[in-house]
């Protein structure tokens, strides 16, 4: 090899030369300045191994000097915030304890009183029917009754009506035939389709594309318990005596009155909840959680891990509105949902689109190929509709 | 000489900060957020979540600090948690799946699109660079990066990696190497057949 190659070899590895190209400073300069002075038949060595080095973080981003600052107040807020709550969660565990050991021989007596009188197997009632095209409304009879439209409202009440609205058109009808019986109705939301219940206490449920709810026509019980499988944004009637209790396969949310998004999809590898406002339990595996409003609880399925994390809940519930916020959306989780909402498949298989995010708000009441355009329009990319499927590709730069 | 001094006063203010000193802590903030956040966008285009990510080892730095030892190596403590936080969350957003680290992209783009260079010949040898890099495998990248951007020892980055002190230096060595083939003869009088030689032998 040529004493060209070896030289610029020695140069890659000599910390300080490396060192001084990363980081100069004055003393640095002076001596490397110097150096090249006293040894002029390796200046061209010298240059190369310089711009080498140079190069390979060259295009790094780097913080500005406020992301710097904003980030270090980041981290001393809530390092003195989960300091505090540390704190006050010793407190809490004490207590608990306490009331554990004398909870524990009541527990078990309801626990079987529960499992004998309460437990509903949701998931075999919701296997029975497999969701189509239609928006399904399954009675406690087994009769169903299919609707077409997009989107359909249903209102209950506690005498045991209910209303229906499709489009402009309403019908009413009675559904207690004995009084005495919990019944159970099945709401199915296909893809493409959106619905939302009242429910007979007077908590207003959406649910999103892809969803179905399983919820008693009156609330007779000690709980008032429904269940969901997909994404739902709930905001539950207040009341203290008789807590409201979300169940899905993974989770099981309890409440008293409060707005909340739940979105446990089958596809979906973890299940989220986003708490508006006021305060709920999430029970998750063997873990209870307490929520508080503005927090983002995210469970994964496989792993039975959960995380808190504080959130802006904006984006997770204007689904219900009509819009999708997005800020820094990973593109895998936006095209996600909008196959679930548009009923479509989207498909990309340029890892440069997976490695995109969003930022923006879409009109979901405009059509599939406009919000399309739109995306388009912000990010570098390109669609294409063939039949059922959402094409995306990369737009080169010419 | 330089870096003696760094690592003396790595154990000073480690020890600083351990004893409850808050500036020593915004010290070592300070003086490592820049290259953490450099790394850590090599893992991903979201640079907010890496901006995330550093937050939280420096929160749980800050909440464990009772219970650390002494260390006299700050930077690479923060690299391997950065590096092992990243991976975490990433797989958490259903980006990866089931994590496989040698599928971990390592994006590297020596882009000279925004810039204007005045020299051609700097431009062009800088299109080389990013042309021989995008060869390299993304392990090979991110040794590459940790050694010569970074600055971390051989040592230090076969930490980060996660793999012993030979294989962190084949992979640094297999990659200068093949930069070298990659790399047009012409254009530039590449280096390391000493280190082929050695491999070989």
């Amino acid at each position: 090899m040529s004493a060209d190659e070896q030289k610029i070899v020695e140069f890659i590895h000599n910390p300080e030369f490396v060192h001084w190209v990363l980081q100069p400073d004055e003393e640095s300069n002076q001596f490397w300045e110097t150096w090249v002075k006293e040894n002029p038949s390796q200046h061209k060595e010298f240059e190369h191994a310089r711009f080498i080095l140079k190069g390979l973080g060259k295009n790094d981003k780097s913080l500005s000097e406020t992301e710097v600052s904003e980030l270090w107040e980041k981290i001393e807020q809530s390092e003195s915030k989960s300091a505090t709550r540390f704190k006050r969660l010793k407190k809490w565990y004490a207590a608990a304890g306490i009331l554990l050991i004398l909870g524990f021989t009541g527990w078990l007596m309801i626990q079987l009183n529960a499992t004998i009188k309460t437990a509903i197997d949701y998931q075999s009632i919701a296997a029975k029917i497999d969701p189509d095209n239609d928006i399904k409304l399954i009675f406690a009879d087994h009769t169903q009754k299919n609707f077409t439209n997009k989107e359909v409202e249903l209102k209950y009440n506690q005498s045991g009506k209910l209303e229906t609205k499709t489009g402009k058109q309403f019908h009413t009808e009675d559904l207690i035939k004995s009084s005495e019986a919990l019944q159970m109705n099945q709401l199915i939301v296909p893809r493409g389709k959106r619905s939302n219940i009242e429910l007979a206490d007077g908590t207003k449920l959406w649910l999103n594309s892809g969803s179905r709810a399983i919820y008693p026509v009156t609330f007779n019980g000690k709980t008032r318990e429904i269940y969901i499988e997909g994404e739902g944004y709930l905001e539950v009637a207040h009341n203290a005596a008789k807590p409201f209790i979300v169940i899905s396969d993974q989770i099981k949310v309890k409440v008293l009155g409060t707005k909340f998004n739940i979105s446990a999809y089958k596809d979906d590898c973890g299940i989220s909840v986003v708490l508006v406002e006021g305060s709920i339990e999430a029970l998750c595996g063997s873990e209870a959680i307490i929520m508080k409003p503005n927090e983002l609880l995210n469970y994964k399925i496989l792993t039975h891990q959960s995380t808190l994390e504080e959130t802006n809940v904006i984006p997770f519930i204007s689904w219900k509105d009509g819009w999708m916020l997005c800020t820094k959306e990973p593109i895998h989780s936006l095209t996600r949902k909008l196959s679930r909402y548009y009923d479509m498949t989207i498909s990309y298989t340029d890892p440069r689109v997976n490695n995109m995010s969003l930022t923006g708000k879409l009109d979901l009441k405009s059509n599939c190929e406009d919000v399309f355009k739109i995306i388009c329009a912000t990010a570098p990319l390109k669609y294409e509709i063939i039949g059922n499927t959402i094409f995306l590709t990369v737009k080169e730069k010419k | 000489m330089g870096k003696e001094y760094q690592i003396n006063s790595d154990t000073l203010l480690w020890n600083k900060f351990i004893a409850g000193d808050q500036e020593a802590f915004r010290d070592i903030y300070n003086r490592y957020v820049q290259s953490l956040y450099r790394f850590g966008c090599h893992f991903t285009n979201d640079h907010a979540l890496v901006k995330d990510c550093i937050q939280d080892i420096f929160v749980k730095l800050a909440r464990s600090r009772s219970g650390l030892g002494s260390t006299n190596n700050i930077k690479l403590y923060l690299f391997k948690s950065l590096k092992r936080k990243i991976i975490k969350s990433l797989d958490k957003s259903g980006i990866i799946g089931s994590i496989d680290l040698e599928k971990l992209p390592f994006i590297y783009t020596v882009s000279v699109e925004d810039e204007i260079i005045d020299d051609e010949s700097e431009r062009i040898r800088y299109v080389q660079l990013d042309k021989a890099m995008s060869n390299l495998s993304p392990r090979q990248k991110e040794a590459i990066y940790l050694k010569f951007v970074s600055d971390l020892s051989y040592a230090e980055l076969s930490k980060v990696m996660n793999m012993n002190y030979q294989s962190a230096r084949n992979l640094v060595f297999r990659g200068m190497e093949k930069l070298r083939e990659n790399f047009p003869k012409n254009m530039f009088l590449f280096f390391l057949p000493s280190n082929r030689l050695r491999l070989k032998r």
